[in-house]
Order: structure tokens, then C-alpha cells, then sequence
């Protein structure tokens, strides 16, 4: 009983002592934190320059928008150098968006990976994304619209428009997976000075491959199977007509499969996609079974035809976004990456089918 | 007031007999003591009671005139016994029963001077100076009845055996108290509560050494387990629903007169949480208002304390639409979140200390103005944000929701160690304190029972009257961990409704 009750009282002296303690840990209150949400770096002559775009709450319960311009040589000192021109401390663990430039992109975006997408503070659901200006003016032009709203926009875009989502957490995988490749959102600027995400940029371990444009972008997302959905524009042919239809797709099924992995592989390509046609030609009465029949398999014909074209585009520019050699890697017995995009991965034959089944209604959702 | 007990096998006082003539004299001093003889001369026959404790109409009305019509009969003191118009007559012979009884309201007739032996006749005045409105002050309810517990310990266990009318309700009665003799009594029901809980119950109150019994909450003290713990072990209630309630579970009840809380143990987190509400609504709307105390009590512990560690150390869990106001809120405030938090917290705090004392008249400004004005002028003087004081607010109000006052007591303190804790170490502090809360209570025990009960010592059967309460075809059977000795309670023979039910 006095045992225990000496025992009690030194591990109460313990606790009062670790109370000491709390002098080691840094405090970060909200209120005192500069927080950066948007980041972008560009190289110019063997310099990184970083511009961090931030909002101010204090003032003013809207928010003002800030930037930060800094330079050095690696990427870490450009935080160091952005603090040092910030009056609190600068901290990037709400970052929601990278901009990383093409010039970097083309190089190596090893470093940019290294420093900002391992840092553990950072959450997953950042995008990164590649820019064809340098960020420091896409930056410059959200701080004059006066909302930081540029992350808003893509993420929006991945919802309804169906571009193909792309977040830290699945360009970590990519990038470090074997047999895979990064795939990310390309920005630029068009004619009327606004922010536009309408293309998408694929990468070669780190450097930048090949730019989809928006027809690609949206078959790139059939195959990718993770949301299917989107809006093609089509030809279609009957007697002496031509003109094009747009066909929305509304969900999807793939299913792929391999044969022969070891040494010719063949990889198919089984796809059911359901979808209406809103936009349709004047010409072709929807009324008419027959043209139902027709719309349908000029549809399945013209898609399987622009998805091989993608696919071999892909070989052509030995690029992997769609991982066939992860898939490939899983059904073989030895596997090894540097000798498999050498030699087996442009011997591969793809092979699509698609069903299109159309449902019929009048009504827009 | 400090009191003196002891709990373990320490010498107990005891009382020596005493001669009569010390008592006597002893008893003189005091000048409501009254010794007489109802005739001339004093050699014939001698009453003396205290005329604080006896009730005075009774003495005149029934005793004196029917002594003194019958004294020519009297020889000895079994002949008075033949006429006297009262029950309780014993002949009592021992100096120290002569005072307790004096004291308990007894008058003593004594036949000569110098005789040694006296007819004691009871002639206790029981009502007098308690009150006889029986409202339950604390412990409300929309529907059921109001009526509860008062002081007068004949009245309650009259009250609690209209409710429970079989005589298998057994109701043992011990004096307590060197100074204050306080009546104390244990309830239960004979075969159903398991014996060893009936027999641990009587062994402490013997044990018991005190000099005044002021409530029956010191007698739950001592018959706890555990001295040091902020959460209570026994269930104290002032309503009789809730009382008879837990005897016919088989926990066991102690009264104790002058007190109008009644404990009942062996009791377990869940039970502190259950209102007779709850069964006189449908059960779904019964459950749903037990889950709601659930999950504010959680919210009461745990609000404050994460307001605290998410502002000061983990800004990146904030949702980004939820960051402007957030920093807005706190842009002009000097102090960090955790002096915030203490200063707010120890406003209401005062403000509940203060209500609870104030004179009626003055409670109601008051509470406006420490309500209103404090609260909006501390934002507007930019020494707290508004946030924290919704937050505040909504954490002291759910912090009563809880049916006991002595366990919305313990949640009150309860918060301020997380608050520090939250401090010191961010939500890795938070989690410290819940790792020492749940330790405690993990191995808190009220008379062998373990706390947590359906939970800990996981027992599926008894989650049907826990978080939710299951409609009256499935609480038929009592709790197990009582160790009750019948199991079931009823046997409902309802119809069972099906589709096809006209």
C-alpha cells in the first residue's frame, strides 16, 4: 500500500516534469502562419524561381491575395528565400496546387519532386500541374482577379467536364511505380487571357513526353478507367452527309486483359461505354430504328479507331501513362523495366473493343 | 466542518453505561427538559422528556389525562401499559438507553424518585420542521410523475412501498452517527438482488465511524470503492421511478433520514445516463434523445480541447472554405488559443458559481448580463473570437444534459485537464489524456461491478438498454452483471404484428 503510493508520487513528479518539457515543440497558431496555397517554379539560367501566391484573412473576411516572388539555386532555398520576404513564416502544408513550368518539365522535375511532393506536411489531394508560361505570370494574373481560385478550377473541371484526375496521390504512384508514367493537367493562357485547362501533359519517367490535346485527353480518360465519362465530338457518315455528333458519355466499363506477356504481348482492350447523343445532325432523324442502328456502330467504329491511334501514340513516343507495364509486369515472370520499354514495349499490338449502347431520351440532365 | 472517520478496524467509540443520575443531570442543562409530576407530591410518579423532540399535544391531550384518571390503579409500571393510549412502550432500565431514547423523542415515567426502571412511550413528533411539498426540484420531467423523496425518512420508504407492494422489498434500518444517531436504511428486494452486494453493503455501514451524518452523499462516499476519483460510483436520485427502477434491476438502495437523495449501487457509467424519460416516450424517440446525451457529453469533454490543439499546432487539418473565418475571427485577438480558452471558460464557470448562490430576485440580471453583455463585449474588445465563444457556449449547455448532477459535475472538470493538456502537446496531448481518462475508468469499480460495463467486460446482452433503448419485448431481462438471482423480469405476450395485422 506505501509502495503504491510511493510509486504514484514519482510518476507524478514525472508528469509535472514533462511540463517542462513543452518549450520543445514550435507553436503554429493560424492566425500567425503565412499559409501558401499555391506554388509555381520556373528555371532561368540554372535558377529555380518560385512564386507562392497566398491570402491574407486578417484585413478583411474575403481574403486578399498575395504573391511572393523568390530565387535561388536548389529548391529548398527558394522557400527560404520567399521567407525571407514575408513578415510570418511561410508554411506549405495547405498547398492545394504546384506549378511546375514547361522548361522544368522538359528537363528533370526530379528535384521539384523531391523537395515538395515528399514533404510530409503536404496533403495528397495537391495537384501538381505543368504550365506553358512561366507560373509567375498565371500568378500574376490571379492576384489582379483578386481570388486564389486557380485549384478550384481544375478540381472542378475533374468533376464535371471528366478530365482525368490527377492528384499527388496518384502521381507519387506513378512516378515511383515501375512500368508506369506520370500523367498530369497542362495550363496555359488563351486568347482572352484566361486560365484554361484543356490539354494534358505526359511524362517519360521525369521529363515531359507528349502533350494530349482535348479529343486525346478524353479518351485518355475512357482507358483509364477511373471515372468514365465526357463529351467526344464524332464524324458521322451516311450516303453523302457528313457532320459531326457528340456522343456524352455517362459510365463505362473496360476490362483488360493480356496474352501472351512474355514475348509478344497483345494487349485487349474490352470496353462498354453508355452514353447518349444530344447534338446530333439535322439530317439524321433519331426517330428512325435505322438510324439508331447506324449512329450506333459508326460511333463504335470511329472510337475504336481514334483509341488505337491513341495507344500507338503512345508507343511511338515510348510513353506508359496507362501502366500496360505494370499490367504486363503482373502476368509475367521475369520483368525488368529498363529492358522492357526497350525492346518488348513497342513490339506490343493493342487490340479495342468497344460496344456503345445509347439510351434514348429526350430530356437534358 | 471537519469530519473524523475511519473506515478501517480502528477502535470504535462506544458508549459505557451510564448511571441515570449523570443522565439526568446531564439532560437539566438544557432548558427544554422537562421533569415533572403530573400530581402534588413528586413521590408519586415522575415523566421527563424533552420538549423540543415530543409532540407536546400528545402529552397533553392523551397521556397526562389518562395517567390521571387511572393512578389509583398503578402499582407498578406493567399496569400503566394496560392503559395508556400509545403503542410503542418499552420499560427500560440502562442509563444509556435512557438517553437515546430521551433523545429520540421518548418519555420516560418513572413510578418514585429512586426507582431504577422506566416505561419509555413514544411520542416522537417526526414532521415537525420538514417540508411537506414533495416536488422533485432537480430531477424534472414532462411526463410521469413529480413526486419524490423529502427529508423525513418514514415518508420515503412509505412512498417507496406504494410503488414496490410485495413484501419482498426488505428494508433494514441502522443508526449511524456518534453525535447525530442518523437513521440509515437498506432497500432490495429479497431474491432477486444477489446477497454478497447485500451483505458487502451492511458490512461497510457497520464499519462506519462518523459523528454527524450531514447527507446521505458523505454515506456514498465512504461506501465507495474509490476515494479519488471525480466520477460518481453510486447513483443518487431524488425521484422515486428512478429509485424503484434500479431495485427491481437488483442494485440495492440507501436512505438515510434527513437526506432526500437516495443512492443506489452498484451503479455503471451507462446507468447515470438514463432518465425516466426515456421509457415514458415511444422507444425510438426515447433512444434517439440517449444518443443525443451521448454524443454532447463527448462533445462537451472534447470541444474545447480540439479547438485548442487544432489552432495551435495543426492548421493543415482545416478545410480551406473553413480557414478564412477561422483567422478572421482571430485576427485582432493578443493572446494564443489556449489563454483564450481558459479565460472564457473560467467566465462561465464563475457565472455558474455566482448563479448557483445568488438571491432569486438578483439571478435573473445577472445571467443577462453575464450571458449577453460579457460574451459580446469580450469579442467586440477583441480579447476572444467569436467562434470560440459559440463553441463555449454550446459545450456548457450540453454539458447538462446529463440526468445526474454529480456526474455533470465530473464533466465540467473534466475538461479543463484536456485543455492542457492540448496545450502542452496537440492532439498527441489530447490523445495522453484520454489514454489516463480511460486508464481510470478501466479499472474504477463500484462495489466489485466493473464501470464500463457493457462496454469493457464486452456484454452484448446488455446493450439493449444502454445506447439505445429497445422497445419493452426485449428489456425483459435485468442486467447480468448484477448478478441478480432471477433473470427475468416479464414475459410480454404481445401479439406479434405482421402484415396482414386487422
Amino acid at each position: 500500500m506505501n509502495n503504491q503510493r510511493n510509486i504514484i508520487k514519482i510518476g507524478f513528479m514525472f508528469t509535472i516534469t514533462f511540463l517542462i518539457l513543452s518549450g520543445c515543440k514550435r507553436i503554429n497558431i493560424i492566425d500567425q502562419l503565412q499559409i501558401v496555397t499555391i506554388l509555381g517554379f520556373s528555371k532561368e539560367d540554372d535558377k529555380y524561381i518560385g512564386t507562392a501566391l497566398y491570402t491574407d484573412y486578417t484585413e478583411q473576411k474575403q481574403g486578399k491575395v498575395h504573391t511572393l516572388q523568390g530565387e535561388a539555386s536548389t529548391v529548398e532555398l527558394v522557400l527560404d528565400d520567399i521567407n525571407s520576404q514575408s513578415e510570418k513564416p511561410i508554411h506549405i502544408g495547405k498547398l492545394m496546387l504546384l506549378i511546375v513550368s514547361e522548361d522544368i518539365a522538359k528537363e528533370d522535375m526530379s528535384d521539384i519532386v523531391k523537395t515538395i511532393c515528399r514533404d510530409p506536411l503536404v496533403g495528397t489531394n495537391l495537384i501538381v500541374a505543368v504550365s506553358e508560361i512561366p507560373p509567375k505570370e498565371i500568378l500574376n494574373k490571379i492576384k489582379e482577379e483578386g481570388k486564389g481560385y486557380l485549384p478550384a478550377l481544375i478540381e472542378q473541371n475533374f468533376i464535371s467536364k471528366n478530365i482525368p484526375i490527377s492528384n499527388l496521390h496518384i502521381f507519387l504512384f506513378n512516378y515511383y511505380g515501375k512500368g508506369r508514367d506520370i500523367a498530369v493537367p497542362y495550363l496555359k493562357l488563351n486568347q482572352k487571357g484566361k486560365v484554361e485547362i484543356n490539354e494534358y501533359a505526359v511524362f517519360k519517367r521525369e521529363k515531359l513526353g507528349l502533350i494530349l490535346n482535348e479529343k486525346e485527353m478524353v479518351l485518355y480518360n475512357i482507358l483509364q478507367d477511373k471515372s468514365i465519362g465526357g463529351q467526344v465530338a464524332v464524324n458521322v457518315r451516311k450516303d453523302q452527309f457528313e457532320d459531326l455528333a457528340v456522343l456524352t458519355i455517362l459510365s463505362g466499363k473496360i476490362i483488360e486483359s493480356v496474352s501472351n506477356p512474355n514475348t509478344l504481348p497483345r494487349i485487349s482492350y474490352n470496353i462498354t461505354l453508355n452514353g447518349m447523343v444530344r447534338d446530333y445532325p439535322k439530317w439524321l432523324d433519331m426517330r428512325k430504328k435505322e438510324n439508331n442502328l447506324l449512329l450506333d456502330r459508326q460511333l463504335e467504329k470511329r472510337l475504336k479507331e481514334d483509341l488505337k491511334h491513341l495507344l500507338l501514340k503512345f508507343q511511338e513516343h515510348n510513353v506508359d501513362p496507362l501502366g500496360v507495364g505494370d499490367f504486363i509486369r503482373a502476368h509475367s515472370e521475369e520483368w525488368n523495366e529498363e529492358q522492357f520499354y526497350e525492346t518488348i514495349y513497342p513490339t506490343i499490338t493493342f487490340n479495342v473493343d468497344i460496344n456503345v449502347v445509347l439510351s434514348k431520351s429526350g430530356i437534358k440532365q | 466542518m471537519v469530519l473524523f472517520f475511519n473506515k478501517h478496524n480502528k477502535k470504535k467509540l462506544t458508549n459505557k453505561s451510564k448511571p441515570i443520575k449523570v443522565v439526568f443531570e446531564q439532560a437539566k442543562k438544557s432548558s427544554d427538559f422537562h421533569q415533572y409530576s403530573p400530581f402534588d407530591d413528586s413521590d408519586r410518579l415522575l415523566i421527563s422528556y424533552y420538549k423540543s423532540m415530543v409532540d407536546v399535544e400528545k402529552v397533553n391531550r392523551l397521556l397526562l389525562p389518562s395517567i390521571q384518571k387511572h393512578i389509583g390503579k398503578t402499582t407498578n409500571l406493567d399496569d400503566i401499559k394496560n392503559y395508556i393510549p400509545f403503542d410503542d412502550l418499552h420499560i427500560v432500565k440502562d442509563g444509556s438507553d435512557v438517553q437515546n431514547k430521551l433523545m429520540q423523542g421518548y418519555a420516560m415515567i418513572q413510578l418514585n424518585e429512586l426507582y431504577t426502571q422506566f416505561l419509555a412511550v413514544n411520542i416522537e413528533n417526526n414532521g415537525l420542521g420538514i417540508r411537506k411539498n414533495n416536488d422533485t426540484e432537480n430531477e424534472f420531467t414532462v411526463v410521469g410523475p413529480k413526486v419524490g423523496f423529502i427529508e423525513n425518512m418514514d415518508v420515503n420508504i412509505h412512498l417507496l412501498r406504494n410503488k414496490i407492494s410485495i413484501s419482498d422489498l426488505v428494508i433494514e434500518e441502522v443508526i449511524i452517527g456518534s453525535m447525530s444517531k442518523t437513521k440509515v436504511a437498506i432497500a432490495y428486494l429479497d431474491g432477486i438482488t444477489n446477497p454478497q452486494n447485500i451483505q458487502t453493503v451492511r458490512q461497510r455501514l457497520k464499519d462506519i465511524d462518523l459523528d454527524v451524518v450531514f447527507d446521505n452523499s458523505h454515506i456514498d462516499q465512504i461506501l465507495s470503492d474509490n476515494s479519488n476519483t471525480i466520477f460518481p460510483t453510486f447513483l443518487s436520485t431524488e425521484r422515486i421511478d428512478k429509485a424503484v427502477f434500479s431495485l427491481v434491476q437488483g442494485q440495492i438502495a440507501v436512505l438515510s433520514n434527513g437526506s432526500p437523495y437516495v443512492i443506489t449501487g452498484p451503479a455503471t457509467l451507462m446507468n447515470f445516463f438514463i432518465t425516466p424519460e426515456d421509457y415514458y416516450f415511444p422507444w425510438i424517440i426515447g433512444s434517439f434523445f440517449r444518443v443525443i446525451r451521448y454524443f454532447s457529453v463527448i462533445f462537451s469533454i472534447f470541444a474545447t480541447p480540439l479547438y485548442v490543439a487544432i489552432l495551435t499546432f495543426h492548421y493543415e487539418v482545416i478545410p480551406e472554405v473553413l480557414l478564412g473565418p477561422l483567422i478572421n475571427s482571430r485576427a485582432n485577438v493578443p493572446f494564443p488559443p489556449v489563454l483564450e480558452v481558459i479565460f472564457m471558460e473560467l467566465t462561465i464557470e464563475l457565472l455558474r458559481e455566482a448563479g448557483a448562490r445568488l438571491p432569486t430576485k438578483v439571478g435573473q440580471t445577472l445571467g443577462i448580463v453575464g450571458g449577453i453583455v460579457i460574451g459580446q463585449a469580450t469579442v467586440e474588445a477583441a480579447l476572444t473570437s467569436n467562434i470560440l465563444l459559440i463553441i463555449v457556449a454550446l459545450s456548457a449547455l450540453a454539458s447538462f444534459t446529463t440526468p445526474n448532477y454529480t456526474m455533470s459535475n465530473a464533466i465540467r472538470v473534466l475538461r479543463f485537464p484536456f485543455i492542457v493538456t492540448a496545450a502542452l502537446w496537440g492532439g498527441l496531448g489530447i490523445a495522453i489524456g484520454m489514454v489516463f481518462l480511460f486508464g481510470h475508468l478501466l479499472r474504477l469499480k463500484s462495489f466489485g461491478t466493473p464501470y464500463l460495463v457493457p462496454l469493457f467486460p464486452f456484454r452484448r446482452k446488455n446493450f439493449r438498454d444502454s445506447f439505445i433503448r429497445s422497445s419493452f419485448d426485449y428489456t425483459t431481462a435485468r442486467s447480468k452483471f448484477l448478478r441478480p438471482l432471477k433473470i427475468r423480469r416479464y414475459t410480454p405476450k404481445r401479439d406479434r404484428e405482421d402484415i396482414n395485422n386487422e
